[in-house]
């Protein structure tokens, strides 16, 4: 089965070539256009040019460089790979902790998609809020969306006061903790229903993520570890592909949700 | 995490052997061809990055270890390709649309087969053979090859699935030589007939149970009697999505009427509109 593959040093063992390629994958560049995007000069880049030329990845056409067919077929492999690793080697020991199973095949096939992660933790004072890292941008968002499995003591307050103050709230929850909810908060429950600018649904499934937020400034995931344990934290994602994961993730568990309109 | 999984091929072909399934260190010897003492440092590498962990006497691999296998699988199945042969890049992959280039690391373990120069321009009685017992064929082809359709009749009367593709000059042509014979097929069970406007970019397409073969031309359009086989059922899946998409874009032959219109359509030589086959 095994089978020596010398494209893979050409590949990946020069972070030059590397990008030059990822960055040919969105079509033809001049020289200078490489030197300026890769903020190289141009010896050691034309290096590199030459070997991806002999490597049969790259095509000159007069002074234009792009990926031959062969190129094509190779870098749409790599991004997934790159950004993949990226993600497990930026969070390493985290996602080890994590039964990633839960996670949606679909998305879990794209978890590189989740770029730049930073874990927050908050502070002992704060043990069981939110990180002040994201209650800042949370208050910035025009849209906040929650999936949640578990009781946070602020929620009732919390998403009133964010919904109070014009911003698109939606919600869904499990059903054990939306019916803690009503018993223990029903009139902050029926008041934040009756909004224009909110949505809440109850899960029936089992949600097997302790919480995810997704806003249109960031997103966040809140896992519970393989051994069932939790700590209160946040991975947290400010990028564009994030965000769009994180909104999958939320209708992923919307379209199996009931929504209440009237408790 | 690349150093971890690229640097060594001993890992690298570990980890695509344990993302198949989980192996015993016995399995693991035999199958990678090594001894325990080069294998287990790698091993350790492995599970000290918790890509591998060790459970009931054999190794398997982590939640992580398996997104990391998803994406060198698919990166490997491609290089792998390219690496045995550069059959796919010196031919026009046009006709292949792009869900399934995406996915033609599946084809990774086709060998090329070059027919004798000699037997260029006799009929390919090894294919004929190689699919004379299929429990089903599908066969596209913008070739005439009147050798074939006995096998297609024998295989439509044996009850297997038979369902074909040709190119409007190649069904002319057939119908030209075999009128009778081809009049029939709309009229057997098993048998379907379809047909696809020419200039398709894709020379041959045959798949059935026993494996598949696929030939393409060349960038000039030139054609070179060889062709990609394979008998893994990676390729066969993947072969079978093929004949889907070109079967959707053609349009049915199925009564007499129709070969009665094609005939008198190509005989005034226009064409028919649902023949046009738009591919992308």
């Amino acid at each position: 089965m095994s089978v020596e593959l010398q494209l893979i040093d050409t590949i990946f063992f020069s972070d030059k070539r590397k990008n030059l390629l990822l960055l040919l994958k969105d079509g033809p560049k001049t020289i200078e256009e490489i030197k300026t995007e890769l903020e190289v000069s141009s010896s050691p880049i034309m290096a590199q040019i030459r070997i991806l030329l002999k490597d049969g990845l790259l095509v000159q056409k007069k002074d234009v460089y792009e990926l031959s067919v062969k190129g094509k077929l190779i870098v749409p492999k790599m991004e997934p790979l790159l950004s993949t690793f990226q993600v497990f080697d930026e969070n390493h020991d985290y996602w080890a902790r994590q039964d990633l199973r839960i996670l949606p095949s679909h998305l879990l096939d794209r978890i590189g998609e989740l770029g730049n992660c930073k874990e927050l933790v908050p502070e002992r004072t704060h043990i069981f809020d939110y990180p002040p890292e994201i209650m800042d941008p949370l208050y910035r968002s025009e849209t906040v969306m929650e999936v949640s499995s578990f009781f946070r003591p602020g929620y009732p307050h919390l998403y009133l006061d964010l919904a109070k103050k014009g911003i698109k709230v939606s919600l869904v929850l499990e059903r054990p903790i939306y019916m803690k909810l009503i018993s223990d908060h029903r009139k902050d429950v029926e008041e934040f229903v009756n909004m224009e600018n909110t949505r809440l649904f109850v899960c029936d499934n089992k949600i097997e993520l302790a919480s995810s937020i997704v806003t249109d400034l960031f997103m966040s995931l809140s896992m519970i570890s393989k051994d069932g344990r939790y700590y209160n934290h946040e991975m947290v994602s400010f990028e564009i592909s994030a965000l769009s994961w994180g909104q999958e993730l939320f209708s992923y568990y919307m379209d199996m949700s009931e929504q209440i309109t009237q408790i | 995490m690349i150093d971890i999984v690229f640097r060594s091929q001993k890992r690298r072909d570990l980890l695509l052997l344990l993302g198949e399934e989980p192996r015993t260190m016995e399995e693991i010897k035999i199958l990678l061809d090594v001894s325990p003492t080069a294998i287990l440092p790698q091993i350790k590498r492995l599970a000290d990055s918790n890509l591998v962990i060790q459970k009931n006497g054999s190794y398997e691999l982590t939640d992580m270890g398996d997104q990391v296998f998803k994406k060198v699988q698919s990166l490997v199945n491609v290089l792998t390709l390219l690496e045995r042969d550069n059959y796919w890049i010196k031919n026009d992959l046009s006709g292949i649309p792009q869900y399934l280039l995406d996915r033609i690391g599946d084809l990774k373990d086709c060998s090329l087969v070059k027919p004798d120069p000699s037997q260029i321009f006799e009929p390919n009685m090894e294919l004929l053979n190689h699919f004379s017992s299929s429990r089903y064929l599908m066969v596209f082809s913008s070739f005439y090859r009147p050798e074939f359709l006995s096998l297609y009749s024998n295989l439509g009367r044996m009850e297997s699935e038979v369902t074909l593709i040709f190119t409007e000059s190649v069904l002319e042509k057939i119908l030209h030589n075999y009128e009778r014979k081809i009049r029939k097929f709309p009229t057997v069970q098993n048998t379907e007939l379809f047909v696809c406007n020419d200039g398709v970019k894709l020379a041959e397409l045959i798949v059935s149970d026993r494996g598949i073969m696929v030939s393409l031309f060349d960038r000039d359009g030139r054609f070179y009697h060889d062709y990609m086989y394979c008998s893994e059922s990676q390729a066969i899946n993947w072969a079978t999505e093929l004949f889907e998409f070109y079967k959707s874009r053609a349009w049915q032959v199925n009564s007499e009427t129709v070969i009665d219109n094609f005939v008198c359509t190509s005989k005034n030589g226009a064409l028919l509109k649902p023949m046009l086959l738009s591919l992308h």
